[in-house]
């Protein structure tokens, strides 16, 4: 009967590790590669602290069904043994796992700037964004500024406007700004490792540069209200040209005036 | 201790398996369960002919006339607006005293804008025929006039403006779509056309939006058996078919508007029936 | 003590069980919601007599309930399938075969899965197709019908498929604020200002059809993609076109049946409601009234009931029609500086006198705002001051200067919302105004939310060189 229950500790963490190891093989991963320069610094962090955590939990969860089976396998009669404790094993299991979390933090501080620290995004995006993004209870309000001009935080006549729907272009750093109409939202592109709240109140901008062209999907990760699940919109990453043609196209569908379509002739 | 364990892996065992089932929609009903769908052919039984379309017109016609008296005192309503009131475009709708036309009684209490009128086209009455002529329907100084009036469906309905100011046409009918149409200031063409192609159970209210006391009562009918009282309570219904009728008295002063649901009346070949319609005044509800 | 536990825990099993069942599952038999003035009719009108059958038994009996749903197929909803009439039919032992032809106008469907016979013997069998050849509309049953099909026959291939799809996403994605029959009362619809729309007069307001017609499907599926902005409702934009239209053709069902319910009960309201039978009481017996009532229900509902139908298919079909469209007859003005300001001399002036509710600014302020009005039909105060529109909501003029355009920013659809008014609401249509001036207003309004002070029109007007005119 003791032997079950060392057992059975030994069998889930087992089973975890096996359910990692074949998690890539059968989707159960990431949805793809990250697709933007950032998720690939993303990407290396969490595997490098997957890692870390990996070999912890093999050490950790072995010594523990160690544990069990010794207590288990100990004949009924034997003395049990008792211990005041170890000041020195103490000492090392402090500075150990300390040592591996300053580490991990240090790691990752560069990653971090470039994601949080506006100076560190690329010059390129520097009070450039190209579009607003305004999140709202359940759906994506964007705003882009009259192609030719800059991006305002108030809306100026001329500015073009759609829902549900982001065009971007592909292989540039591009920023867009991140706002929201109500209640907390979260800006997610699980594809591009991008993620950042939406807070009332604050224009957040938000950088990230698609490697690929091709649709991604956006998705709202702070919880909302009722539909926060189907929060969902797409970005639409495409080259340069590609994205004039859009908003030209925008724009003229917002000037529709019903009159062009009747005889034939749009300008 | 085995047991206790066993019986409530049981419980939460069931527990799901029955949560499950239900939010997978295998048990009761539920929004994911795909309905059925059952036809209904176009058609269904052919229904009985109505009043209405008869197969031969009465030979023998008589006349209907009376009066609405409201018997009891009638309460002095107060003028709506006061000539000079400070209230909204003043100098249009305030230039002259606007009664309250909810009640408008003549001295010996005759019941003014009372329609009275049958519920159908009575069997063996004349074909019914729109005026081709257009009716005028006109508002000045922020009052409509006529008041009350009944018109045939199909007739076209002009309203005009003899204000400076622009007033809005919105009116509430059951059978027949709403119209709800701004009226330019001094339209004496009639640029706004209303059709009522159905008839209508009770009159319908008609109001202007802009200014919220305004007020009057349209009632389209396919038959012309129908009558507004004039400013004495007087109405007449000419060639009616002989026989027993049964009208309906209306006036939109009365507790649940209506005066008679059901008045009998005789109508006798070539005579003219008089009927008095008492109006109490405990009726009233303003 | 193990026997006192194990007792319990029967009665505890059981227990919790039946608190699921209670809570979890229903009995299977949903129903739509009767409006409140069915609700308030005599309880024989509501549920009929021997004469005949009443407003609710009418009315299910055409349009069904969320599980078993009837498609009227004199109502112009595009049900899914195709319909057909039977051109051959076969039967031996072992099977049932019958060849179909579309109807006029109509495809038969790549992939069916079910027949309904609509007339004939055999009218109301409802079969599956073990398979199926849309080419030659030959199809082999499933099972061997207890009347057999004869030519001629109406029969309805794979009917019902775009209704049965429209019905669960519906429920999936609208029903929790528009209710379950459309009524506008889901359970989170408690929460919200402006309230989800009550398809059940019939009216929706943000259309590209004049004052006197329905909303198009256009104009409905405009409203799924792009949602409105300043209210409660999303867009929808990510969905499937086909879903999109399956909910579309669900709307409109749910719309037709709640105007078929509303019409209904208006025959029926000014004798049978509770209020006017107690009316009467003082005149006449409820025994005479109820037979008065079974006499209407037989002889006169039934051909009422059909008539009804004809109404909605006609005033539905039309809005699908190009005259039912507004078409400004003149392009949009040039939008200058000396438009704008003859549209906003056009806003104050005394023709169109919409400083009246939406105010001198444009900021929805105007005097109507703070009037109490009365319910025009039953002529009552409002509880609170402003305007209402005919789902006796408060609805007041819109803060034009916010940029907030519920019905859609562009040119055409503040010129739609001039023209036609907003239908249901009390903004008026300005049919009569020349089109000329309607664009000198839209060019001012879309100004409205720039200017620095009200009536500067400080923000210069746009070239234009850059539009290509």
């Amino acid at each position: 009967m003791k032997k079950f229950w060392a057992l059975f500790f030994w069998f889930w963490p087992l089973v975890a590790l096996y359910a990692c190891l074949i998690a890539p093989s059968r989707g159960w991963w990431f949805p793809s590669a990250p697709l933007s320069t950032l998720g690939h610094q993303i990407d290396g962090l969490f595997y490098l602290i997957l890692i870390i955590v990996t070999v912890t939990f093999v050490a950790t969860q072995g010594a523990l069904g160690y544990a069990l089976w010794k207590g288990a396998t100990k004949g009924s009669n034997e003395k049990a043994w008792f211990s005041h404790g170890s000041h020195k094993l103490e000492i090392i299991w402090t500075i150990v796992p300390s040592f591996i979390l300053v580490f991990i933090s240090i790691t990752q501080l560069d990653v971090l700037a470039e994601i949080r620290v506006i100076s560190k995004f690329p010059d390129s995006v520097q009070n450039a964004p190209v579009a607003e993004v305004m999140a709202r209870q359940f759906e994506w309000r964007i705003r882009y500024p009259k192609p030719g001009t800059p991006l305002m935080n108030v809306a100026q006549p001329g500015d073009l406007y759609f829902v549900n729907e982001v065009h971007v272009p592909a292989a540039i750093p591009t920023m867009i700004n991140l706002r929201t109409q109500d209640v907390q939202h979260a800006f997610f592109v699980p594809r591009l490792r991008v993620k950042q709240d939406a807070v009332p109140g604050l224009i957040i901008p938000v950088w990230f540069e698609i490697e690929k062209a091709g649709e991604y999907e956006l998705l709202c990760a702070e919880l909302c209200g009722w539909g926060h699940y189907k929060m969902k919109a797409r970005i639409i990453a495409e080259s340069p040209e590609g994205v004039r043609d859009y908003l030209t196209r925008l724009e003229s569908d917002q000037n529709e005036d019903g009159v062009a379509e009747a005889d034939g002739s749009k300008e | 201790m085995k047991n206790f364990i066993r019986n409530q892996c049981l419980v939460l065992s069931s527990a799901a398996v029955v949560l499950t089932a239900v939010g997978c929609g295998r048990v009761g009903g539920g929004a994911t369960v795909v309905p059925d769908v059952t036809f209904i052919p176009v058609g269904g039984e052919e229904a009985e002919v109505s009043v209405g379309d008869v197969a031969e017109t009465a030979t023998a016609f008589g006349t209907l006339t009376g009066r609405v008296v409201l018997t009891g005192t009638a309460p002095t309503l107060p003028l709506i607006v006061q000539k000079g009131a400070e209230i909204k475009d003043k100098e249009v709708c305030a230039a002259v005293d606007v009664p309250d036309e909810r009640l408008v009684v003549s001295g010996d209490g005759g019941v003014a804008n009372a329609f009275v009128y049958l519920a159908k086209a009575p069997k063996g009455g004349k074909p019914l025929t729109a005026d081709p002529e257009p009716f005028l329907f006109d508002q000045k100084n922020c009052r409509f006039y006529p008041h009350s009036v009944v018109f045939q469906v199909d007739r076209v309905v002009r309203v005009l403006s003899n204000d400076t100011v622009a007033h809005n046409t919105h009116t509430y009918p059951d059978r027949n779509q709403s119209v709800n149409s701004g009226v330019a200031p001094m339209d004496r063409d009639g640029t706004l056309e209303i059709v009522y192609r159905k008839s209508e159970v009770v009159p319908l209210a008609v109001k202007c939006d802009y200014h919220a006391w305004m007020s009057a009562w349209h009632l389209p009918l396919d038959h012309p058996y129908a009558s507004v009282t004039d400013e004495n309570g007087k109405f007449t219904i000419p060639d009616l078919p002989v026989g027993e009728h049964s009208f309906i008295v209306w006036h939109e002063a009365a507790n649940g508007k209506f005066v008679q649901r059901k008045l009998a009346v005789e109508i006798k070949a070539g005579e003219e029936t008089d009927l008095k319609v008492d109006y109490p005044v405990d009726l009233l509800k303003l | 003590m193990e026997n006192s536990i194990s007792i319990s825990l029967k009665n505890r099993i059981l227990l919790s069980l039946l608190t699921l069942a209670v809570s979890g599952c229903s009995d299977g038999d949903s129903s739509f919601s009767y409006s409140s003035r069915t609700q308030s009719l005599i309880a024989e009108a509501q549920n009929g007599t021997d004469g005949g059958p009443g407003v609710k038994q009418t009315l299910d009996s055409r349009f069904g309930n969320p599980q078993q749903l009837k498609a009227w197929m004199k109502l112009p909803v595009k049900w899914g399938g195709a319909s057909a009439s039977v051109e051959s039919a076969a039967e031996s032992d072992t099977e049932s075969r019958i060849k179909v032809i579309a109807k006029e106008g109509e495809t038969l469907p790549a992939v069916a899965t079910s027949v309904q016979f609509v007339s004939g013997q055999g009218a109301g069998q409802s079969i599956l197709l073990k398979s199926w050849d849309d080419k030659t509309g030959e199809a082999v049953l499933a099972e061997i019908p207890s009347v057999k099909p004869a030519s001629g026959d109406e029969c309805v291939i794979d009917g019902g498929s775009t209704l049965k799809s429209g019905r669960v996403l519906y429920m999936r994605h609208c029903s929790h604020c528009h209710g379950a029959a459309g009524d506008g009362k889901g359970p989170t619809a408690e929460y919200m200002i402006p309230k989800p729309r009550d398809y059940r007069h019939g009216v929706f307001k943000f259309t590209s059809t004049n004052d006197l017609s329905k909303a198009s499907r256009a104009d409905l599926l405009r409203i799924l993609k792009y949602g409105i902005p300043g209210t409660y409702m999303p867009s929808f934009l990510l969905m499937k076109e086909e879903e999109l239209q399956a909910i579309v053709e669900y709307v409109r069902f749910l719309a037709m049946r709640g105007e078929y319910e509303r019409r209904l009960v208006s025959e029926l309201s000014s004798d049978y409601s509770e209020k006017a039978v107690s009316d009467r009481l003082g005149s006449e017996t409820r025994k005479d009234i109820v037979s008065e009532l079974q006499e209407f229900l037989k002889d006169e509902l039934p051909e009422t009931a059909e008539s009804l139908g004809d109404d909605l298919s006609e005033a539905w079909t039309a809005a699908e029609a190009e005259e039912s469209k507004i078409i400004p007859n003149v392009a949009r003005v040039e939008d200058t500086t000396e438009s704008r300001q003859r549209g906003r001399a056009l806003y104050l002036s005394k023709t169109l006198n919409c400083a009246d509710c939406h105010g001198i600014d444009g900021a929805g302020n105007g005097p109507q705002t703070v009037a109490f009005e009365k319910n025009p039909v039953t002529n009552e105060l409002y509880p609170e001051a402003g305007l209402h529109d005919v789902w006796d909501n408060p609805n007041q003029p819109r803060n034009l200067q916010r940029g907030i355009f519920r019905g859609g920013r562009r040119p055409i659809d503040l010129f739609a919302r001039i023209h036609a008014g907003i239908k249901g609401s009390r903004m008026p249509s300005f049919k009569s105004t020349p089109h000329e001036d309607i664009w000198h207003v839209v060019n001012y309004l879309l100004s409205l939310q720039f200017e620095s002070e009200p009536g500067a029109i400080a923000v210069k007007a746009t070239a234009p060189a850059e539009t290509g005119e």
